[in-house]
């Protein structure tokens, strides 16, 4: 009885199937089938491929900066709540930050010249965004310093393409002697505006990716941060110390998040 | 008596600590951060003792787990159990710690702090220990010297009592002294003659004082940082020295004799000997270049053929006029095909590393590793690093890898090539910002112009590179004065004037408003170089330049006089760099060169932070095809960046040093 049933459910599906196709034969069923498992492991690892994808991009938030600026202290506070006695890193290390419900994946970069580059070409593909670490002590001494880094990290290609926020960390403004984050703007402004015509001539370097050879900000203009257009860069103050003032630079991360 | 013991991570995270009550935590941070960028990131890995100021620094690196444990204590302390202290407190550490460090909870270890008992047990076991051995071993300090005086001295005199030993020892100095004066005799010293006052003043100068000037200026040298090298190099030579043969020992004897036969008294001695010896000195070098002089020294008639057709300004030497415009803005870099077979590999381990943490691997140990080290070693001297850095090198790489656990899919070789290859690529990585355009129009702020000095050996092409980057520096609208401090060999001045003539026919005044690009400041031959340069940057300054490039003299690195007017010329003015122009032909010379010229501004100094060679120009790299190990010597010496590479010879040959092109050539 059930069977009778189930037979004839069959073949009523088989005709209406033919009713509405009716060039679909037994032969051409087979190549549908065919076709529609193809298209179902296509469609599973292009969702799988979304998903490493969505999770191995875009959640890193890189620490970069000159030797001394903070990176390591800065790390340690926004990853684990303490402070440290730090020395020279010439390793990059990786924590995570929670922020509410989600977090994000935080790159302590090595600020020394030999070895910056070389780490971040190691994580640049992972960014989303990147915190710059100013200290504003030394700045006016370093600035030329600063901005050739800064530069060069918003030239970079990769950065160009993943990162769509920066935040320049002006820390250690518990020094008697630090600079106000807008006036660090302005001097960063004023030396990259000149950077860009020392540099912007440069030949493409062989074998180095699509470094500098993009120009920052706009043509016939004096180079201003808020040119950048995808990039947004916002300047905060912050004393990464004893976690005395965090809460510009977890905003933005929570922002990010 | 260690003022400070730290446990690092290569993150910078100091896991623990142990400090002294007298020290400062400052103090001791800031020598190991100078130890972490002048060693551990200079690929010296492989040297004992680090010294920063009155502090001498030990390190263990620790490759399994990414450690880095330090020892510092005070340089006058000759603490000999440090070196196995280190080791038991690494592996106590280890084993205290073993779960958390695996799973890299640092943070856990920072917050438990509870080592300070297991290193207070390890340091009183370690300090029992030697206390124990020196009780043992107690004998007369002077053995190997006096061992050494009776094989040389005392089979000539047979005197008794206490002033034998005081005699024997200033005969020994003395001796010493002497050889050295006549091995630099006998190396070709062509200038000697013509600088004959200059050398006569250095020769009158009594011997104890320059035996303390050159005493301080080695601690100088070690307590200005970074260069270590130097320090090594001096010893070396003065074993070398020690070892000279019977010949020349026996001469020296004699001599002393001679001068032993008048005065009496030792202070008389004393008094007199420098006269008597620079008579001497002068005597030797007078012989010496009347023997070589004729035959192999045809220098100036050598140059002046060169010049003569040089000078004379035929319209086929004029450079070609499309090299115009090409050289504005930064330099490129250089062409060496890059392959992107490295980055292909890096990914590679990427996939694989997902397997390593869940397969165990191998742990690599000396005996893995030398074998490999060798064959990279020989490689590398293959192309062209000199031996001395080359074995460096790899036992810094050695250091870097052992202990280290491998993955079950890593070869041993692969690893200890990649390894290799990422030390070389972060060694000629320049360790500072280089953008002399930059640095130019800084200068040109301040109302100064900048000054560039270009020294080196004779014929590497220091006036041609110099005619180079005038050219580029033209090219971006700079004005540059051409210092001529060549005041020695033969048609040098007329030289630059050629290349005068050829920049301002490529660039005329009418191009840029009028205004003379090039210039020539100078006052002839035979002259004080430092003087010209000093009047050069006061000329420069006067009539609106921006660049100086101050051409010098080539010398070779043992003619003392030469190498003291170059430390005077850079002493004087200060230029804001130092080229050192070396060619990327030169093999293990370049150790002796560098070293060398580094020592003499250093010496011959008078500031306590003498201005030393802070920059190199690679000249003829055109040359040498894939042997491109000049390069890596040469960074490692001086531990400055490479600044510009000469790739020929027309204005338009000048690149900047692609570091990682250079490395695949090297690896290839
Ligand atoms: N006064 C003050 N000092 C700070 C602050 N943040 C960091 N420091 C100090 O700055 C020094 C360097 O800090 P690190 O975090 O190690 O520097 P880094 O950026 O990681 O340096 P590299 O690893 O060499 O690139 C340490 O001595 C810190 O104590 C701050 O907000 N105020
Ligand atoms: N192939 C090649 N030849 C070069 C390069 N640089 C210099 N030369 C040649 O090397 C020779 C010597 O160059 P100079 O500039 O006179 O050398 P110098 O160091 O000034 O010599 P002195 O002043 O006598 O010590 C010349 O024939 C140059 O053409 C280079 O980058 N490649
Ligand atoms: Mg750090
Ligand atoms: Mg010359």
């Amino acid at each position: 009885m059930a069977d009778e049933v189930r037979a004839k459910k069959r073949i009523s599906l088989k005709e209406t199937f033919r009713s509405v196709v009716p060039e679909l034969n037994e032969e051409n069923m087979l190549y549908l089938q065919v076709a529609v498992a193809l298209l179902v492991g296509l469609l599973t690892l292009f969702l799988l491929w979304r998903l490493l994808r969505g999770t191995s991009r875009g959640r890193g938030i890189l620490l970069m900066g000159l030797c001394e600026s903070g990176k390591t202290q800065m790390f340690s506070r926004l990853c684990h709540g303490v402070d440290v006695v730090s020395v020279t890193s010439i390793k990059e290390s990786s924590g995570t930050y929670t922020a509410g419900k989600k977090s994000l994946t935080l790159y302590d970069l090595p600020g020394h010249e030999r070895i910056r580059y070389g780490a971040f070409e190691k994580v640049k593909k992972l960014a989303r965004g990147i915190i710059f670490m100013v200290d504003s002590g030394t700045i006016q001494k370093d600035v030329r310093d600063v901005a050739d880094f800064l530069y060069t990290v918003l030239c970079d290609g990769a950065v160009q393409s993943k990162v769509s926020r920066v935040l320049v960390v002006c820390n250690k403004q518990d020094l008697t002697l630090a600079r106000a984050a807008p006036l660090i703007q302005k001097t960063l402004e004023k030396e990259i505006n000149l950077l860009r015509v020392t540099k912007a001539s440069q030949l493409q370097s062989v074998g180095e990716g699509s470094n500098n050879n993009s120009f920052l900000g706009k043509q016939g203009q004096d180079f201003e941060f808020s040119h950048l257009g995808p990039i947004k860069v916002e300047f905060v103050e912050a004393v990464a110390k004893s976690g005395e003032n965090l809460s510009p630079v977890t905003s933005w991360l929570q922002q990010l998040a | 008596m260690l003022d400070f013991f730290a446990v690092i991570t290569k993150g910078g995270l100091v896991l623990w600590y142990f400090q002294d009550v007298a020290q400062q935590l400052k103090t001791s941070i800031d020598a190991i951060n100078a130890l972490i960028r002048n060693v551990v990131l200079q690929e010296r890995g492989g040297m004992d003792i680090y010294t920063h100021g009155n502090l001498a620094l030990k390190q263990q690196l620790d490759n399994e787990f990414d450690l880095l444990f330090v020892a510092v204590y005070q340089n006058i302390l000759q603490l000999s159990y440090v070196d196995k202290f280190l080791s038991d407190v690494q592996r106590e550490f280890r084993e205290r710690y073993r779960d958390d460090l695996k799973e890299g909870l640092y943070y856990k270890i920072i917050a438990s702090g509870d080592f300070q008992e297991d290193y207070r047990r390890i340091l009183h076991a370690a300090e029992a220990q030697t206390q124990l051995v020196k009780a043992e071993v107690k004998k007369p300090r002077s053995f190997h010297e006096s061992a050494k005086s009776t094989k040389t001295v005392s089979s000539m005199i047979v005197r008794g009592g206490d002033r034998e030993q005081q005699r024997q020892q200033q005969q020994a100095a003395a001796a010493k002294k002497a050889a050295k004066k006549e091995g630099k005799a006998k190396r070709r010293d062509i200038e000697c003659n013509n600088n004959s006052k200059e050398t006569r003043v250095e020769e009158l100068e009594p011997e104890e004082d320059e035996e303390d000037e050159e005493e301080v200026a080695e601690t100088n040298v070690l307590v200005n940082g970074g260069e270590i090298e130097l320090s090594s190099a001096i010893e070396t030579e003065k074993k070398a020295e020690d070892e000279l043969d019977e010949e020349t020992m026996r001469r020296n004897r004699e001599k002393l004799f001679n001068k032993r036969a008048g005065p009496k008294t030792p202070k008389m001695d004393k008094a007199k000997s420098p006269k008597a010896k620079g008579k001497k000195g002068k005597e030797a070098t007078v012989w010496d270049l009347c023997g070589q002089d004729s035959k192999s020294l045809d220098y100036s008639s050598k140059g002046g053929s060169g010049n003569a057709t040089q000078s004379s300004l035929r319209p086929d030497f004029l450079p070609d006029q499309s090299q115009i415009g090409t050289l504005s803005g930064n330099l490129r870099g250089m062409d060496i095909p890059a392959e992107k077979e490295t980055q292909k590999k890096s990914s590679q381990g990427g996939v694989f590393s997902m397997f390593r943490g869940l397969v165990g691997g191998k742990t690599l140990t000396e005996a893995d590793l030398d074998p490999v080290l060798e064959k990279l070693k020989d490689h590398l001297i293959g192309k062209n690093v000199a031996a001395e850095i080359a074995g460096k090198l790899c036992q810094s790489v050695g250091k870097k890898l052992e202990g280290k656990v491998l993955g079950t899919f890593e070869g041993i070789t692969t690893t200890v090539r990649n390894t290799l290859t990422e030390s070389l690529v972060q060694l000629l990585t320049p360790k500072r910002r280089l953008d002399i355009l930059r640095d130019v129009v800084e200068a040109k702020k301040t109302g100064r112009p900048y000054t560039m000095a270009f020294c080196g050996v004779n014929g590497v092409g220091k006036s041609t590179n110099l005619a180079k980057i005038t050219f580029w520096l033209v090219e971006n609208e700079f004005r540059v004065l051409i210092a001529a401090c060549d005041t020695f060999r033969a048609g040098a001045v007329e030289q630059l004037r050629t290349h005068m003539h050829h920049l301002n026919a490529l660039h005329p005044p009418e191009r840029h408003n009028g205004q003379v690009m090039v210039q020539l400041f100078e006052q002839g031959y035979g002259k004080d170089a430092a003087e010209i340069a000093r009047h050069a940057i006061d000329f420069s300054r006067k009539n609106g330049f921006d660049v100086v490039l101050i051409d010098t003299a080539g010398r070779m690195q043992d003619n003392e006089p030469l190498m003291r007017a170059l430390a005077k010329l850079i002493l004087v003015n200060e230029p804001d760099l130092t080229l050192f122009v070396g060619e990327a032909l030169v093999g293990n010379e370049a150790v002796d060169q560098l070293v060398k010229f580094n020592r003499a501004l250093a010496n011959h100094s008078t500031s306590n932070n003498p201005q030393i060679i802070d920059g190199i120009l690679l000249t003829k790299f055109d040359t040498i095809d894939d042997k491109v190990g000049a390069a890596i010597s040469m960074t490692y010496i001086t531990g400055q960046p490479i600044v510009f590479v000469g790739t020929g010879q027309t204005y338009t040959d000048l690149r900047n040093l692609d570091a990682k092109a250079v490395v695949h050539a090297l690896m290839k």
